[in-house]
Formats: C-alpha cells, structure tokens, sequence
C-alpha cells in the first residue's frame, strides 16, 4: 500500500505536469470508449437495417444462389416458411424473390431488380418501406396486385408518376422471355443508389406467377427475437432447412459480405486509429515518468541508501505509473459513461456533414446513437493501465541505475 | 563486542589523469555501544570512510565487518539488506521523503523491513516521544523546522534497530542550540538504548560530546581519542 500511496502522492508534486498527463490519458480513453460505443452504436443500425433489407440474421438460399444468383435457383416457401415460423426464436420469416429484368415505360427503358416481396408481411420491418421512404404515392395494398414501388432516380428517368403503366421483362421459367403490364403505386427514395436508380419492388406471389415460380423465393430472411442469437441458433436451423431439397441457412455475415467487410474494415480502422493514440499517450506517460524521477534522483538515493531494495523501487515506479493511468482512466470512463448516457438515448446528428447514404448495402443514419460496449471499455482502461505500465520500464531502468553515494552528492 | 571493524581499508577515486587516495590504509574497530565521530577537515575522507562502512561504496582494497558480516563479499542486493537491518542512517541535508508525513517517514523502514502494521505505532510512537517530536507525526516535511527533521530523520535510522547508526554531519545545517539539543537527543539513545552512533563531523560541538575520537588527515587516521 505504501507504494501506491507513495505514488500517488509524488504525481502531485508537479501538479501541472500530472493534470496535463491526466488529461491525455482519461482524453484517449474517453475518445475511444465513446468513439467505440458510437462506432458500434452505428454499426448496430447499419447491420439492423441490412439484415431487414437483406438477408436476415439468417438467411436461407439455394446452395448455389450466393455464388451464381441465378433465376431458377429458388427454394419452395410455403412449408419452409411456416416450420420455421413456428420456432420461438424468431421473430419474423420473409420470404422474396430477386429477379434480373428491364423496365420499359413509353418514354424509355432500364436493366432492372425486380424484387417480389409480401408488402404485408414486411411493412413495419423492412426500412425501405417506412413512410418517410415513400416520397409519393403508396405501397401496393392487395396481393397479387398489379401495383408496384420503384425507385425515385429510375422513375425519374424513366419519367413515371404514380398511376402511370410500365412494363416489366425477364426470363421466365422456360427459358421464354416473359413480360407484365405493371402500374406505379409508389415511389421510393432510400438513398441506396441500387434500389433508388435500379429497383422494382413488387408483390412475391405477382412475380412468381410471371417468371412461372410460384411458392418460391430466391431469399428467405430470417428475423430472430434478437440479433446475438444468431450465432447459437444457426446449426438448429441449418439441421431443420437441411430438410428442405436445395436449401441452405446462411449466417447474415456469409449472405452480406459487403455489409460485414464495411464494418469489419471501419472496426479495424478505429482499433488502428486508438492504437496509435495509446502509443502516442504511452510516450506521454515515459516522458512524464521519466522527468518525474529524474528530478528525484537525489531522493533515490537516500531511498536506496536507507535499504530500499532494487525491487522494492521498481514497484515505486511502478505504482506511480499504475495510480497515474487508473486515474487516467477513471476519468476518461466516467467522461464516456456521462456523455454515453446522452449520445445512447439523443444520439449525435450528423446531418451537417453527411445525408443519410447506402453503405455495404444497408443504410448510414446521420444520426448515430451509441451502445455501451462495457466489456469493450474495460478493456481500453485496462489497455492504457497495461501501456501506462509499460511506458514506466525505461524509467525504471533509469532509477535502477541509480547508485546511492552517487546520487546524494546531487542537489 | 565489535561492531565494525576496518582493515586495511583504502578508497581511491581516478580524476582525470591523477588518482586521489580518499581513505588510504585504514584500521578502525567500532564496538558496540560507542558514541564516537570521526573528525577531520573537508577533504580527510570522512564521509568517504562513512559511505564505506555503510556499503553504499565499495573499497578498493581492505575489509569493512559489520557483525561479523563482510561487506566486501556481498552483492549489491545483500548490501541493501544489511543497510537495511543493521545501520541506520542521518545525514546532513535531513533528507526525509518530502511526501511522506514524519510518521510515515519513519513508518516506511518499517516496512520496507517487513514488519507487521500492527507493530508500528507502538515501535514508532515511543521513539517519537523520547526525540521530542511526538505531536508532529502527521506533519510533513517542508512543515518542520531544520532541528525537527534531523530528529525525525534520527527516528528513521534507529526504528529499526540497527547495529549502529552513521550520520554525516548531522549538525552541519542546525544552529548551535538545535545542534546542542539532538546531540543531546543521540546521546540519550545512545546510553539508555544503547544505540551505537559514529559520526563525520567537524563541528567542534560534536567532537567534544563524542566519547571518542578518531582523527583524520588526508584519509589516514591521525589521532584516535578515548574519552571516560
């Protein structure tokens, strides 16, 4: 206890040095724990909104679907969809089929994803059809209706008001190109470029009936209860698919590598980021140590002299290095846990710098509310107390080299 | 009984091109229960021949015992045990831990020796009041006088007890009633406790309340004086 005590006491000796140390250590932590918490407060709403898009937690596809995306590569829905219904983990099944094709409107026509979706089903869930989405018109209302969404920089192209008549085209089960007369019901601005200026959203069962694949889907989403489930639930649900011919449950990782490599990459480039900054504070905190006991070279000395062994005032360093990074670090939790409680509930509003935009296939909010990754601040406090101790070795060595009658001629 | 005992003890320290023979040839023996001061100009190699005994230096040829424990032979680390557990030190400039309160100066060769917690206040309490500075335990250093921190810095070299206490120049920062007072104090330890105490000193008070007298000149002992 003497040591801590010892060191606690010897940071303020120097009291604007400490503060200054004090500041850039609670400073990083602070930085990364709220930068952390944000980071995974949007990625959270990025992943949340991709897998309602896209795939799922899980999602289910033809074996082969994910690396060829044909058309004839559909699975059967109807019991498929209703077992796994059934299972309490899950929160919600939907079923889509994702066909290429090309519109045609009097004016002009488009390459084309047509996606038949059950409107009904996926209201409420699926972001691209919230209200504020539909910038005119409305979403289909009946199924099996000849009613259509599409997306606001193709209707614009295409020069397509709500209530006008276009056709759509694709390649039919036969082999036959097949066509359909279709009418705008609503237009759709989610600000993904792929759906905005390319995508068609239709009723499933119209579509199927079309293409000639009724009861069918290129893509069944999984929804779960909650989203950490998904790792645990995913050998139940592939041994329960497994018994359907040709289809295969996939983790949402395996189904968006696009959305995963987006947050992958930016994770990877906020841990390179504070890594650098422990490194920079790390020298901080030698230089500060190094000064701290370059000062007391005198005091060693009488410390030495009086029998303080060499390991006893390693642990002196030691402890100063400790007490500075703890109170460091309690500082720049308690700055993360405070400004978290705001940024958790009222987010941060980005809007000034950038608009709501598609990423890795999902939606970038500019609004960002942070999580609380606790083991994740525990973890940086521990890293800078694990850095802090670090940084005391080479003033541990400058001490150790100390000799006594030396150091007591100096004043 | 011998407390220390130096044969043939020299130090020699290279300036430059020249080497200085700082203690050349040196027989002292120390026994136990002295009171005694080594004196001499600046410059004789009193405090050299004291850092010597305290194995905070090393000789260049000869043998310093302390209990019968030959410095020459130890490693750094049994050095630092043996100062630790058999000499204690005062030196001229106090030199008490600034952050540390008087008590806790004194506490912190308690353990840094390893004793119990619970023993502390009644080893460290009564030494307090017999040097006269009971009352100013919680006071830190820069909040004592000149006199006070010498008496706490006493404190700290016979709380452990030592086999003998080494101070250099103890008096050489006090005015002459303070000088008078801890000399006193020391002296008082020194007959009740038996507390063995060597002194470097030239302060011409100190050589005359030394029961004894060892002279040096140019690192060689001179005179060596017995008082009864």
């Amino acid at each position: 206890m003497i040591w801590f005590k010892l060191g606690w006491r010897n940071l303020w000796r120097n009291k604007r040095r400490t503060i200054i140390e004090l500041v850039s250590i609670g400073g990083t932590v602070f930085l990364g724990a709220a930068w952390n918490n944000l980071a995974l407060g949007s990625y959270d709403k990025m992943i949340n909104d991709g897998v309602k898009m896209g795939s799922g937690h899980i999602g289910i596809y033809h074996r082969d679907y994910l690396e060829l995306r044909k058309t004839d590569q559909v699975i059967e829905t109807d019991e498929l969809v209703s077992e796994l219904e059934r299972d309490p983990d899950v929160r919600g099944v939907y079923p889509r089929l994702l066909v290429p094709g090309l519109i045609r409107s009097s004016r002009d026509s488009r390459a084309t994803l047509l996606m038949g979706i059950d409107f009904n089903r996926e209201k409420g869930i699926n972001p691209l059809l919230e209200d504020k989405r539909i910038v005119e018109g409305a979403l289909p209302q009946k199924s099996n209706d000849r009613q259509a969404l599409i997306g606001a920089t193709l209707a614009h192209e295409l020069e397509l008001d709500v209530g006008k008549k276009f056709v759509i085209m694709s390649q039919g089960k036969d082999g036959e190109i097949v066509s359909s007369l279709l009418r705008v019901a609503g237009i759709v601005k989610s600000n993904i470029r792929e759906i905005d200026s390319g995508a068609v959203l239709l009723d499933r069962e119209k579509l199927g009936e079309v293409i000639g694949y009724e009861h069918s889907a290129h893509e069944i989403a999984i929804l779960l209860q909650h989203h950490t489930k998904a790792k645990a639930d995913l050998p139940e649900i592939k041994v329960m698919v497994s018994h359907f011919q040709n289809a295969k449950a996939y983790y949402w990782e395996e189904a968006m590598p696009a959305l995963a490599a987006s947050v992958n990459y930016d994770h990877a480039a906020l841990e390179v980021t504070v890594f650098i900054l422990y490194i920079m504070v790390g020298i901080g905190t030698i230089n500060t140590l190094l000064m701290s006991v370059m000062e007391r070279t005198r005091e060693f000395g009488v410390i030495r002299a009086i029998g303080t062994s060499k390991t006893n005032i390693r642990k002196m360093v030691l402890s100063e290095a400790f007490v500075l990074a703890c109170a460091g670090v309690v500082i720049g939790l308690t700055l993360s846990v405070l400004t978290g409680l705001y940024t958790s509930t009222h987010g941060i509003d980005f809007s000034s710098m950038f608009e709501e935009q598609g990423m890795g296939g999902t939606l970038v909010d500019p609004v960002i509310k942070s999580t609380w990754d606790i083991v994740g601040m525990l973890v940086l406090g521990a890293g800078m107390i694990f850095v802090s101790i670090l940084a005391s070795l080479y003033p541990v060595h400058h001490v150790m080299k100390i000799h006594p009658s030396e150091a007591m001629r100096i004043y | 009984m011998e407390t220390i005992k130096i044969s043939e003890v020299t130090k020699n320290f290279q300036e430059g091109e020249h080497v200085v023979h700082a203690v050349n040839g040196v027989d002292i023996t120390i026994e136990n229960g002295e009171f005694a001061a080594l004196a001499g100009p600046s410059g004789s190699g009193k405090t050299t021949l004291l850092n010597l005994i305290g194995g905070l230096d090393r000789p260049t040829s000869g043998e310093i015992s302390i209990d019968g424990t030959q410095l020459s032979k130890r490693k750094d680390n049994e050095l630092t045990e043996i100062r630790l557990r058999k000499i204690g030190f005062v030196f001229q400039a106090y030199n008490l831990i600034p952050v540390l309160t008087a008590y806790e100066n004194v506490q912190f060769v308690l353990q840094v020796q390893g004793v119990p917690e619970r023993e502390h206040h009644d080893r460290i309490m009564p030494i307090l009041e017999d040097l006269g500075i009971k009352g100013l335990e919680n006071r830190f250093p820069t909040q004592l006088s000149g006199g006070q921190q010498q008496r706490v810095a006493v404190a700290r070299a016979v709380v452990g007890n030592p086999t003998i206490v080494l101070a250099d120049e103890p008096t050489a920062n006090l005015d002459s009633e303070t000088s008078k007072s801890l000399l006193d104090l020391m002296r008082r330890l020194n007959t009740e406790k038996g507390v063995t105490f060597l002194f470097s000193t030239h302060d011409p008070m100190v050589i005359e309340r030394a029961r004894r007298v060892i002279r040096l000149r140019d690192g060689k002992v001179q005179a060596d004086e017995r008082k009864n």
